[in-house]
């Protein structure tokens, strides 16, 4: 595993800017108000940057990513902004977002068995979107999917073109997706868990390829996980979101040695980390997150913390600055002191 | 491909074997002797005995099953207890004025009815999907004949719009070459007698054509339903593909599968349909001649035409498998 070596103000220009953003999926009848999936996401992602978006199962982030993407369907409601350099994302006609999807923007998901095609073979896969976006013919756009493949670590890949989905294994499949997503060099990738789904052994593998590609091609990364250990630390920030909101958010640094949020110090504590001392595996944060309440009234965290205030209840709370530099964003009416543990 | 057809092939000739078992245990089943059965009531007890010993019914029965076995492998299938004519020769005089109704009634279900259950389901809940739904639901509903006999009033007698009975005007006096009149007329460029046979076609081909176009509607607006929510077609969104290319690569491609099934299944049924539809609108096919078959207890020609089914029904399961594997790569394996 190779964290990213690149220091934390790397980055250059704003790329994409996400403000207040709300997805809520529909009820089942129509009375019903519906799961409030993400309840106000602000973030940013500059050009080259890796922000890792962390936090547990089903807390919104692959429904913050899609709204990103625009991949919800008709039915999920959609408010707030998403800005992808400088155009706004959410009600953009179809038409349009078609142009930057799998272009300017793309997206490799959790589950390799379920993302391709089952009935296409990878190379209809790869050459239908090189030349869907670039100025490509058939021979040229195949000539290009093949190094594609080769670029990913896919041994004989003039023979494995050929293959349909079903003939390659968990791995292979992620790197044709991979591969896929990379095609027309994106200025963003967003990969929402790409290796959740796959082996163990060969989860470093993967998330390496997905850095040693973004870092070459100069790509900014939204790198979505469940598990802030190795795969947050590749990350120049990292955002904690907890039941559709971020919770803090900081340098990776600061996320690791400074934790703030006594949710991000739970996640801290229930993760096995390369450095400092091995933690114990079984220290889980009690309760659930699906027993979090919307954020109407203060801290959704606040029913599983220990260290609640009335205050917690009380007031709406706002993601403000903390400490210097203004970069450690925090949401809480009683944080940890800084270097506590 | 043509490995996957050939093992297809051989796995499908134990199934006909059973069924030409099954045939040859019921004749044998028949209320007293099978000589007197396949001959009738009005046999003489001379014609009988000449029967039973050209049929071997007095020998033991591996020996008869084998003969039987001959006799259908040259074709001879008796002679029809009602016209005293070759059931064979009368079975291929009128197979294929079925096999043409069946196709026709086939090819309207499935044009119409996989547009209509993509577009119902790629606007579900609007009117139109409302109006597929219900119009599927008139279409299970409605039994064949009496669906036929309306279209035939209404379009045939009252309209005029079509023919009410028949396969061809016999006054233009077509050419005829293989018995399917619509390809007679085109391979021998006599385009009003092809035309006429289309339009002699048309009723009988809706109304046999009503339940399976139903069943397709239905079918392809579920399956639909189903795969334009999977992973994939996630994937070609986030691909930037177009609207027309996710519908048709990745959309119908996967949603066609349960279709497939639907059709072969469907094809067989249609035979059933048949029975009533020739009959509405005397189309003198094999459907007819099985319904006359039952009315006159006419065996020869009820065990000609139940082997005749059983064989439709096997080269069908054996195309819809086949195109399986044209549309679905993971059944090639299998
Ligand atoms: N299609 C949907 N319809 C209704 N509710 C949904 C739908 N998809 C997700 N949700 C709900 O929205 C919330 C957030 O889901 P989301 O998929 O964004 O979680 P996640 O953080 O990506 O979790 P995971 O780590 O399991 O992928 C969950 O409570 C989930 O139950
Ligand atoms: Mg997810």
């Amino acid at each position: 595993m190779s964290p990213a070596t690149a220091p934390v103000r790397t980055h250059g220009d704003l790329l994409l800017s996400v403000r207040d953003l709300h997805v809520t999926f529909p009820g089942h009848t129509r009375k019903e108000i519906g799961t409030r999936a993400v309840v106000g996401v602000d973030f940013d992602v500059h050009a080259g940057e890796i922000l890792a978006l962390v936090g547990e199962s089903g807390c919104g982030k692959s429904a913050t990513a899609l709204a990103v993407m625009g991949l919800h369907g008709p039915d999920v409601k959609i408010t707030g902004s998403v800005e992808f350099d400088g155009v706004p994302m959410v009600g953009r006609p179809e038409r349009e977002l078609n142009r930057l999807r799998g272009k300017q923007l793309s997206m490799i998901f959790q589950d390799p068995l379920t993302a391709l095609n089952p009935v296409i073979t990878v190379e209809k896969q790869l050459v239908e979107v090189l030349m869907r976006h670039e100025d490509l013919g058939r021979k040229e756009a195949r000539d290009r999917s093949v190094d594609l493949l080769r670029q990913v670590g896919i041994p004989d890949p003039q023979k494995r073109i050929k293959d349909y989905p079903h003939q390659l294994s968990g791995g292979m499949r992620q790197r044709v997706m991979i591969a896929i997503a990379m095609a027309c060099n994106p200025h963003l990738l967003i990969a929402d868990e790409p290796t959740t789904a796959l082996d163990t052994t060969i989860q470093a593998e993967i998330l390496d390829l997905i850095l040693e590609l973004a870092t070459e091609r100069a790509m900014a990364l939204l790198l979505i996980t469940h598990d802030l250990g190795v795969v947050a630390q590749t990350a120049h920030r990292v955002a904690v979101m907890y039941a559709g909101r971020i919770v803090e958010q900081a340098g990776r640094y600061e996320i690791f040695d400074q934790p703030r949020h006594r949710y991000t110090r739970g996640l801290l504590k229930s993760t096995p980390t390369l450095v400092g001392e091995a933690r114990d595996r079984l220290d889980t944060i009690p309760g659930s997150a699906f027993d979090a309440e919307p954020w109407d009234q203060g801290c959704a965290f606040a029913p599983r913390c220990d260290f609640a205030i009335p205050a917690c209840q009380a007031s709406q709370l706002d993601l403000v600055p903390v400490g210097a530099g203004g970069e450690h964003l925090l949401r809480c009416a009683n944080p940890a002191e800084g270097a506590e543990q | 491909m043509i490995r996957f057809a050939t093992k297809r092939l051989l796995q499908a000739v134990p199934v006909l074997l059973g069924l030409v078992v099954l045939v040859f245990i019921w004749v044998r089943l028949l209320p007293g002797d099978p000589a007197r059965a396949l001959l009738g009531e009005s046999a003489t007890p001379a014609q009988v005995e000449r029967l039973r010993a050209a049929y071997g019914f007095d020998r033991p029965i591996l020996e008869q099953f084998w003969m039987y076995l001959q006799r259908l492998g040259r074709g001879d299938f008796g002679t029809s207890l009602t016209t005293g004519e070759s059931v064979l020769d009368g079975f291929l005089r009128r197979f294929p004025a079925t096999i043409e109704l069946a196709v026709a009634a086939m090819i309207f279900a499935v044009v119409l009815g996989i547009p209509i259950g993509y577009f119902a389901a790629r606007h579900r809940g609007s009117l139109l999907d409302g109006a597929a739904v219900g119009g599927s639901l008139f279409g299970f509903v409605v039994p064949v004949f009496f669906l036929a006999y309306i279209l035939k009033f209404i379009f045939a007698l009252k309209l005029g719009w079509f023919p009410t009975a028949g396969r061809q005007d016999p006054r233009i006096n077509a050419t005829h070459y293989s018995g399917f009149y619509i390809v007679d007329g085109i391979l021998t460029g006599e385009w009003d007698a092809a035309w006429d046979a289309v339009r002699h076609l048309a009723l009988p081909a809706v109304a046999l054509g009503a339940i399976p176009l139903a069943m397709i509607v239905r079918i392809t607006r579920a399956s639909v339903l189903d795969v334009i929510s999977e992973d994939y077609v996630r994937t070609a969104k986030a691909k930037g593909l177009t609207r027309r290319i996710i519908s048709r690569r990745h959309v119908l491609r996967n949603a066609l599968l349960p279709v497939a099934t639907i059709i072969g299944l469907q094809t067989g049924a249609l035979l059933a349909g048949a029975v009533l539809t020739e009959t509405v609108f005397a189309i003198n096919g094999v459907g007819s001649y099985m319904f006359n078959a039952i009315g006159s207890m006419d065996y020869p020609v009820l065990q000609a035409c139940i082997l005749f089914v059983a064989l439709i029904y096997t080269v069908i399961n054996l195309l819809t498998d086949m195109s399986y594997g044209l549309i679905d790569p993971r059944a090639r394996l299998s």
